[in-house]
């Protein structure tokens, strides 16, 4: 069967008559969003399933301007098909008159049908009758898509059956299961009633068919049970498969943030052990005295200069004053009356030691006990030893000595401490040499590591740069991944148990069966129990055959599918379409998934998605067309928005192809020049393959604020 | 025995006054270590280190320029004896410092000390001499300062300039002694 | 081939009727008719239940019970 024609009158944005006529195959209409093109296909949708309710709006704005008060004008959509060698019209129409305020009043809503045989006879039929005997509700319901989300047909539960129903012989074996387990129910049932007759077993028996509805419905709530993890089970796999996109980056993203914090924790430990304090050192460390030993010797010089100047004025005032105080002043004449040494030099412990060793230790020579040396040190001893014994403050001395004060003797005690001290002064330059060595070797081992860091920073930044997600994202997505990755293998723990259970209840339930079954076998009639064996019988081949049926009707859909699918791919996936049956109860659904490598594939795109659900309703429409042995249109609105132009045009030229009528409405290969408000085709579209090719468009100039100046034409092409 | 430095050691040397603002932005009036110092940008704790560092580098530049008698003087009533001991952890006691600033003083310095044995001539003016050029070296060395600073303002931002200030002395040229590895700008 | 035999040869295609009938395939009936005339009852009761099923009339639960007992019972005893 196709549509030949499409006459649409004053019908929303179409002012007048405008007659569309199609042809077999392939048929594009172009449209621009706003020029017409989706109200095209609502008033064929309008045509086969709309009633009479809020007529006024359907009504051309223009037409109602045109017209005058008091004037009657109509309002149709009509639709010309062709049957083998009949013709049909059928068209619902509706008269308007203009109001004195400019409102219409809808009345004489009509549906017609006209039947023309071979030889030009007209005759009026019902038109409903006449639309569900042509284009039966069944196959329009697989037919006409608006839109590439209403293309998902399998998003309820009825759709499988309904597909059965309508296309397959698998219908007829539904009723034989349900028949037939009534029958083998009530056969049950007359059993028992047989079997409670004999009162010895009531006990028992009741025990028993109790314990054998418990079990059953434990059964059940067991099997909902497993259902709903499977779900769940889908629902993880489904999760973890988006989510494994990500997670590689997520991982390498985990392993890039490990080594960037080494790098910076080892970087920072290396800047602790810097230090460039040395302002501080120059105090600290004493470094402020590196010169030191020059001004040290000057002092020195100055100092011992001062010392034995000292001690020459000291000694010549006592050569002169020539005092006689006894020993305690005697001084030893020394050879050359040279100026003796201060009298404490050496030191007490020295001199005792070089007496007791016989040595003067200074020069290296012998001082024998006796010897003039020996006696010298000796006397020079005593002499120090005596001094330390009394301070005599008696004026006569005092007044007569020539210094009073000794600031020189601490002088020269500075001079030699610090003498002995410049080791470490001269230790300065080395430390200064090794603390700058030291700190340079850090800097340089910081700026390696800091060439390393950045390269692992880039590293990371491109990884975040290919990822959609941010960087915290994907730091959640490593988590969830983890977590749904347990998740996962709970459930499928549990699904193990689940069945291990249910074959465990099963067993149970064969067993209080068999049980019972024994007592039916003593205590029942025996006929009774023959019947009921071969009703439980038919019951099962019944179910069986009905269950055979309906998977045979899947395997084929899916097998056309696939032929489609394979054909129409634009996306150049390489997997392929699989339907399953999940059974809920009564409720029989059916889920449409692509399968990649035997593995659910989740997360198709926009247009391998439409992909998928177009190949199913072409598999679907030849379906229908084997079982009514008649090709049937498919009338499809934006359907592939998706795609893209190339594709677009790749999609058209495979669906060319197809054996049924397809009239296509999309929006692609239109250039709008903003400019001249001009809008024309792209020169790609003379490649693409169809028989008939439409451009929708609003009459210009028109006002779209003002709807009395809307109406769209069709363009050939 | 009587000790000059521990006279000497009593006394708070001064500056002039010019040089107010060096020790301003320098130096902390009140003493700072650690984060205190480092958030008020000094670079050195006390006053008197950076009088001890413009002493020194005067003295390796023998930069001897007395504060002339129109300068007004100034000081941190900070006696030399306390200079050097630290009551925090975070720095070492350089008490011993005074001793050597003392040595070098005395070594620049003619006086004549037996004279001061004698009785003929009172400490406090053997004291003064050496403070007077304790004073003088300072000033030399905080006009060298000055100078390097008005020439190169960012010059003491690296934090080893002070100390590279001081070792491009005259006196290190003169030790003929070369401190390896150490870049001198 | 009508409708009716096609059902009942997927039925009778059941592995069942080998396994524990032990009958043989070319003991299964084609037609409807044949398998009415059957006397293997279980093959019966299946014919007369798609001849009921497939009349095209309404078949209560009722009438459907009593024909099929009827015939069991009496085929068992």
């Amino acid at each position: 069967m196709i549509i030949e024609k499409v006459i649409l009158e004053n019908y929303l944005c179409y002012y007048g008559k405008k007659i569309i006529e199609l042809s077999n195959g392939l048929n594009i209409i172009l449209g621009e969003n706003g020029e017409g093109k989706t109200k095209f296909y609502e008033a064929i949708e309008w045509l086969f399933q709309g009633n009479n309710q809020n007529l006024a709006v359907l009504v051309s704005k223009k037409a109602i301007h045109e017209h005058q008060v008091g004037e009657e004008f109509k309002v149709s959509v009509s639709v010309a098909f062709k049957l083998g060698s009949e013709k049909y019209i059928i068209s619902k129409s509706f008269l308007n008159k203009k109001l004195k305020d400019g409102s219409i009043e809808p009345y004489n809503y009509s549906v017609e049908g006209i039947e023309e045989s071979s030889n030009g006879e007209r005759s009026q039929v019902d038109g409903k009758v006449l639309l569900d005997q042509i284009f039966p509700v069944q196959i329009r319901r697989y037919s006409m898509f608006k839109g590439e989300s209403e293309l998902d047909i399998f998003n309820n539960d009825d759709a499988l059956i309904n597909l059965i129903n309508h296309f397959s012989d698998a219908k007829y074996f539904d009723k034989y299961a349900i028949r037939s387990t009534y029958l083998r129910e009530q056969s049950d049932r007359a059993v028992e009633s047989s079997v409670k007759l004999d009162k010895k077993n009531i006990q028992v028996y009741k025990g028993l068919e109790e314990e054998i509805s418990a079990l059953e419905r434990k059964r059940h709530g067991l099997v909902t049970l497993t259902n709903l993890n499977e779900a769940e089970i889908q629902r993880l796999e489904q999760s973890i498969q988006e989510a494994s996109k990500y997670v590689q980056n997520a991982s390498d993203l985990e392993i890039y943030n490990k080594r960037i914090k080494k790098l910076e924790d080892e970087i920072a430990r290396l800047m602790s052990l810097i230090d460039e304090g040395y302002t501080t050192k120059l105090f600290d460390e004493n470094w402020i005295n590196i010169y030191f030993e020059q001004y040290l010797s000057e002092y020195s010089k100055k100092v011992s200069l001062l010392s034995s100047k000292r001690r020459k004025e000291q000694s010549d005032y006592d050569t002169e004053i020539g005092i006689r105080l006894g020993e305690k002043k005697a001084k030893a004449d020394l050879l050359n009356n040279a100026i003796p040494l201060p009298i404490n030099v050496p030191s007490k412990l020295h001199m005792e030691e070089m007496l007791k060793d016989e040595i003067c230790k200074v020069c290296n020579r012998d001082a024998k006990k006796g010897s003039e040396a020996y006696e010298f040190m000796y006397s020079r001893l005593k002499e120090y030893i005596d001094s330390q014994l009394t301070t005599d403050p008696s004026d006569e001395m005092q007044a007569q000595s020539l210094f009073h004060f000794d600031y020189t003797s601490k002088l020269v005690q500075l001079s030699s401490s610090h003498e002995d001290n410049l080791k470490t002064v001269r230790n300065v330059k080395e430390e200064m040499r090794d603390l700058f060595e030291f700190n340079d070797q850090r800097k340089n081992e910081i700026l390696d590591l800091q060439q390393k860091l950045e390269a692992e920073i880039e590293n990371r930044n491109n990884i975040l740069g290919n990822s959609k997600l941010a960087a915290d994202k994907l730091s959640d997505v490593l988590l969830n991944y983890t977590s749904w990755q347990n998740e996962l293998k709970s459930c499928n723990t549990d699904h193990l148990n689940n069945i291990n259970q249910l074959k465990n209840l099963d067993s149970e339930l064969k067993s209080k069966k068999e049980e019972k079954n024994k007592i039916d076998l003593k205590s029942a009639k025996s006929f009774l129990l023959k019947t009921r064996d071969i009703l439980t019988d038919i019951a099962k081949i019944f179910h069986d055959t009905k269950e055979l049926k309906f998977e045979e009707f899947i395997q084929g859909l899916e097998k056309k599918a696939n032929i489609f699918f394979k054909k129409i791919n634009v996306n150049s996936f390489t997997g392929k379409i699989v339907i399953t049956r999940k059974q809920y109860g009564n409720k029989n659904a059916l889920t449409i998934n692509l399968y990649e490598d035997d593995k659910p594939f989740f997360t198709p795109n926009q247009a391998l998605e439409t992909s998928k659900h177009i190949a199913v309703l072409f598999a679907i429409s030849e379906i229908a067309s084997e079982a009514h042995e008649e090709l049937y249109p498919m009338i499809f609105d934006a359907p592939i928005s998706s795609f893209g132009e190339n594709k677009a045009g790749e999609f058209l030229n495979l669906i060319y192809e197809t054996q049924n009528q397809k009239i296509l409405l999309i929006k692609d290969f239109i250039i709008n020049d903003k400019k001249t408000d001009k809008l024309t085709v792209k020169k790609e579209f003379d490649k693409v393959k169809r028989h008939k090719a439409f451009m929708i468009s609003l009459k210009r100039p028109f006002d779209s604020e003002s709807l009395k100046t809307i109406d769209s034409q069709f363009i050939s092409l | 025995m009587e000790s000059l430095f521990s006279k000497w050691k009593t006394k708070i040397p001064s500056y002039s006054e010019v040089h107010k603002e060096l020790f301003n932005s320098l130096s902390s009036k009140y003493g700072s270590e650690g984060e205190k110092k480092l958030s008020l940008g000094k670079h050195f704790s006390t006053n008197y280190e950076l009088y001890l560092y413009a002493f020194y580098l005067g003295l390796y530049n023998d930069e001897f320029v007395p504060i002339t008698k129109q300068e007004k003087k100034t000081n941190f009533s900070y006696e030399i004896m306390n200079w050097g001991s630290k009551s925090t952890s975070l720095r070492k006691d350089f008490t011993t410092i005074q001793e050597h600033v003392f040595i070098a003083t005395f070594a620049k310095c003619n006086v004549d000390v037996l004279e001061l044995d004698k009785g003929n001539v009172k400490e406090d003016d053997i004291v003064r001499e050496l403070i007077y050029t304790l004073e003088s070296y300072t000033n030399g060395g905080l006009i060298l300062i000055r100078e390097e600073l008005e020439t190169n303002p960012n010059y003491f931002f690296q934090p080893s300039s002070f100390l590279q200030k001081l070792l491009k002395c005259k006196a290190a040229s003169s030790k003929k002694s070369s401190i390896g590895g150490l870049t001198v700008d | 081939m009508n409708k009716k035999d096609k059902i009942i040869q997927q039925f009778l295609a059941h592995d069942l009727l080998i396994t524990k009938y032990k009958l043989k395939k070319n003991q299964l009936p084609n037609s409807l008719k044949a398998a009415k005339d059957s006397e293997v009852p279980i093959i019966k009761a299946i014919a007369l239940m798609v001849d009921a099923l497939e009349s095209g009339q309404v078949v209560t639960d009722v009438t459907l019970r009593t024909l099929i007992n009827n015939y069991l019972n009496e085929a068992a005893i």
